[in-house]
């Protein structure tokens, strides 16, 4: 018995590192095979196959843009009033303001808007969404202290289940109408903004006499969102080559990804 | 005993030289090595001098040029326009888009990182060279969701789209090149992407306030 399990051993001893050599030299050789230019008629194949992939989503999902004056006035406009107006009022606001504080608020008024996301997840038949909507505003309401705290989410793992009237209308198949952006709102459509229409009256602060208060209250609301958001348009124009093109594109698609879920 | 336990070991080891063979490592596992250096390069205190910052973009340079397929990610972002564009133009293209996301995206990154975490969710193979990894990363501005599309070239696994909250990279550009190229000649988007290069780098040259 002893000979043959030398035997045995004398092979698994010459083994082991025959195969990591011939790995090695597999990895090398796919390594310089990426820069080895005889390689892009084999590439040329798959790129297709990717760039079908890519072109079936891409034509699906362009939108239409016949008031493109307007919207790039507004958009400049937008552009304007953040960096003169919105941006300075915020950077002042958290300079006065703790975190805690703007964290508070950010969950009140999201608590606050409870019924929109919960009218939309039922009319989206979203049952378990439904649900959780419900207690969270439950859950926040009370242990959270009127909305300031976010119990629901940092112990009962309750996540915000973010719908709206767009949203819906979208999951039924409604196609965006074409891109325009308003003054002060930002970039929309014109499914996204009867959607924006019909929340207002899901939306507590709207009912707020008299409206100037109702607007001054959104406008802190605002505010406070932005003072967790500021660097993030900053960014997304530094990345753009064309910005209104790119904001443009952004929107669709991240309209189309929360539709999706 | 002893020899039953040294037979078990050389079977052990026999395995395990199987595994290391795999010539096609996972996509995840592609992803992951390269993610972690970075953060450890974004955290690393040596670069926090100012002068360092140079190096520190380097580096992280270095670390994701192997991972991300620039080749692709140019090609895809032209769509239909890569017909217009000659060999040469196109290897021009190539070369400056990917300076121009490597200096901008990593400029961002030194300027806006707080200790993000990288959660990676899953690894869904969609056909065997063809794979999404989806990661959430963890900020304190609430988490974003990025799913990397990778593609399985020349035995190893690169990235070729990066989908953020659900804006993907290259739909995003190509949006952008169509509008230029509809209008203007090839040259004319390798000299927008130029100029971009050149405003950002006077930007991050000039003295901090």
């Amino acid at each position: 018995m002893l000979p043959s399990l030398k035997l045995l051993l004398l092979i698994l001893y010459l083994y082991v590192p025959l195969t990591s050599v011939f790995a090695a030299e597999s990895c090398l050789q796919s390594g310089s095979m990426i820069n080895d230019s005889t390689l892009n008629d084999d590439f040329a194949d798959e790129e297709f196959d990717l760039l079908d992939e890519e072109d079936d989503d891409f034509e699906n999902e362009r939108i239409a843009d016949p008031v493109k004056y307007w919207n790039i006035g507004m958009y400049h406009f937008n552009d304007k009033l953040y960096f003169w107006g919105l941006k300075p009022l915020t950077k002042g606001y958290i300079a006065v303001t703790s975190k805690k504080i703007r964290s508070g608020v950010k969950n009140f008024f999201s608590n606050i808007t409870m019924p929109i996301r919960l009218v939309n997840c039922l009319l989206q038949l979203k049952i378990k969404n439904t649900g959780t909507e419900t207690a969270r505003f439950v859950i926040n309401s009370t242990i959270g202290i009127l909305g300031f705290g976010d119990p629901a989410k940092k112990y009962y793992a309750l996540e915000p289940k973010d719908e709206d009237l767009g949203q819906t209308f979208g999951f039924y198949g409604i196609g965006n109408g074409f891109y325009i952006v308003w003054p002060f709102l930002g970039p929309s459509s014109l499914r996204d903004s009867a959607g924006l229409l019909g929340d207002r009256f899901l939306n507590p602060v709207s009912y707020v006499k008299p409206w100037e208060a109702s607007i001054g209250i959104t406008s802190y609301k605002t505010v406070n969102r932005t003072s967790f958001k500021i660097g993030d348009y900053e960014t997304f124009k530094e990345t753009a080559i064309s910005p209104y093109e790119a904001l443009k594109d952004a929107y669709i698609q991240n309209r189309r990804k929360k539709i999706n879920e | 005993m002893a020899l039953r336990k040294i037979i078990q070991f050389f079977i052990l080891l026999f395995f395990c030289a199987f595994t290391s063979m795999g010539y096609s490592r996972q996509p995840m596992e592609t992803l992951k090595q390269p993610i972690s250096s970075v953060l450890m390069i974004l955290k690393d205190p040596q670069y926090k001098a100012a002068g360092k910052k140079k190096m520190q973009r380097d580096k992280i340079f270095e670390t994701v040029r192997n991972l991300f397929d620039f080749s692709a990610i140019t090609k895809l972002s032209l769509g239909k326009y890569r017909k217009s564009f000659t060999p040469e133009q196109l290897k021009d293209l190539i070369d400056v888009f990917t300076e121009f996301l490597g200096k901008i995206y990593i400029n961002k990154m030194l300027s806006e990182f707080k200790d993000e975490e990288v959660v990676y969710i899953a690894e869904d193979m969609l056909t065997e060279k063809k794979a999404i990894v989806k990661t959430s990363i963890l900020r304190e501005k609430g988490n974003m969701t990025v799913n990397y599309r990778m593609h399985l070239h020349g035995g190893i696994w690169s990235v070729y789209d990066v989908r953020a909250e659900g804006v993907s990279l290259v739909r995003n550009y190509r949006t952008q090149f169509s509008q230029i190229l509809f209008k203007e000649k090839p040259e004319k988007l390798i000299e927008k992407l130029q100029k971009k290069i050149e405003e950002q780098e006077a930007e991050s040259n000039a003295p901090q306030p």
